[in-house]
């Protein structure tokens, strides 16, 4: 579970060789999936990382390299570097995009993927181009620190309701058995509140849609795992640059990469 | 296109009041580019005209070479047979350069020669719909002036799917001067 995942992170610190080991196990996931093709879809509102994982899983760009936050205006694909026929088909995360994430439904209603990946971030949804104090969570005479709780406690309510929305395809879902896995992105931001993190994803409204899920699925035709990481390491910002919450002071880069090589063996796994 | 810089300063917060300015930015740097697409499709299309145009030309020359060669002394004929074998050659191999979906050079080297500010166009709208989405996620209130924008934004959405329609797709909109 998710505690497990933070657990395993505190242990590893050697790790780069982690994540040349674990990512080349994508490679072995082609081949065990049916018909030799790997789709996996990356749900996860604006903001959170979606792009830069399916980067990073398709072997595209390294953790290291940081990347401004980017709006992706339809469904982007990538295909695995090296492989045959590896897919990762991310949807837009905006909310007026929502017909994008419809047809991404149907895919997922209609059997197409067995690895749906959710990605959420306790709430630091990034940004583009607006300043917080145009934001219209913000009040005059606020705070950083009081707008970041009433922001993030908003798209904390986003991830939730768009999991149930998901929820909706995975249930009618015919590929057999479905994997999903929650990622809990931005680890950096959030790493000092990891226990109260923890607690509001495997303790909650969160969860207990994942068990509707499961109920509905049956474990045998359904597994679901969280897994955490920061993709990068970048603190929370505005979309014109205002410092919002800075790097956790005990985060590190090891751990991120621990984070990461979890989330690959967590994927491979889910695989065997 | 210098107004634009004057008109939003990425520095500068944006300001609910900014919203009638967004979109007529978008409006007007929609109807720009889609303007310099519909210039540069036709004249793809006008290229694409004349090389098929060549090669036909250039085939039927051929086939009379071949055909009446004996009507010919054999210099006319070698050369009437080299001259349109080249221009047939270099026609189908300059079409089938346009016409590969994979091959950008060859329509970026026509789009360059036609116009330098389509790039750059294309990067300013990009970064427009990028604070209009950002405007209408986080500034907009009211229901029904979220929905104008989101038909603004959408607008100049296709135009810009339509400018990468015919230059591929870029892996960025970034733009250097």
């Amino acid at each position: 579970m998710f505690k497990d995942t933070i657990e395993v992170v505190s242990t590893g610190l050697s790790i780069y060789e982690l994540v040349n080991k674990s990512r080349p196990s994508l490679q072995r996931l082609v081949k065990r999936l049916r018909g030799g093709e790997a789709k996996i879809v990356v749900f996860g509102a604006g903001g959170t990382g979606k792009t830069t994982l399916g980067k990073m899983l398709a072997g595209e760009s390294d953790p290291s390299i940081l990347a401004d936050y980017e709006e992706s205006r339809t469904t982007e694909k990538f295909n695995f570097k090296r492989e045959q026929s590896g897919i990762i088909i991310i949807p837009p995360g905006q909310g007026r995009r929502d017909d994008e994430w419809l047809a991404a439904f149907r895919q997922v209603s209609d059997g197409k993927f067995r690895i749906i990946i959710n990605v959420v971030s306790y709430g630091y949804h990034s940004f583009r181009e607006i300043s917080y104090v145009s934001d219209k969570l913000y009040q005059q005479g606020m705070t950083v620190e009081e707008f970041v709780e009433i922001y993030t406690e908003k798209c904390r309510q986003k991830e939730i309701n768009q999991l149930k929305e998901i929820s909706t395809p995975i249930k009618m879902s015919k590929a057999v058995p479905t994997l999903m896995l929650t990622l809990v992105s931005k680890q950096d931001i959030w790493w000092q509140d990891r226990d109260v993190v923890t607690k509001h994803y495997s303790d909650s409204e969160y969860n207990n849609t994942i068990q509707e899920i499961l109920s509905t699925r049956g474990t045998a035709n359904f597994s679901h795992e969280y897994v955490s990481t920061s993709l990068i390491i970048n603190g929370f910002t505005s979309g014109t640059g205002e410092p919002l919450k800075s790097i956790a002071s005990d985060y590190s880069q090891p751990l991120q990469f621990a984070n990461l090589a979890e989330v690959f063996k967590k994927i491979d796994e889910f695989c065997q | 296109m210098d107004s634009f810089q004057d008109d939003i300063k990425y520095e500068n917060r944006i300001v609910p009041e900014d919203r009638d300015k967004l979109i007529a930015l978008l409006e007007e740097y929609s109807a720009k580019l889609q303007k310099k697409c519909d210039y540069i499709d036709r004249s793809l299309i006008i290229i694409k005209t004349f090389l098929f145009s060549i090669a036909i030309i250039s085939a039927v020359a051929c086939v009379y070479a071949i055909a009446y060669h004996k009507r010919m002394d054999s210099s006319t004929h070698f050369f009437i047979l080299m001259v349109s074998f080249l221009a047939l050659s270099a026609s189908s191999m300059s079409l089938f350069h346009l016409y590969d979906d994979d091959n950008e050079l060859e329509r970026k080297n026509i789009i360059n020669s036609h116009n330098h500010e389509t790039h750059a166009l294309a990067h300013r709208l990009n970064k427009l719909v990028g604070i209009a989405s950002g405007f209408y996620e986080h500034v907009e209130k009211k229901e029904i002036s979220k929905i104008e924008l989101d038909l603004k934004i959408s607008e100049a959405e296709s135009v810009l799917n339509y400018y990468d329609s015919i230059i591929g797709k870029p892996k960025s909109y970034s733009y250097k001067k």
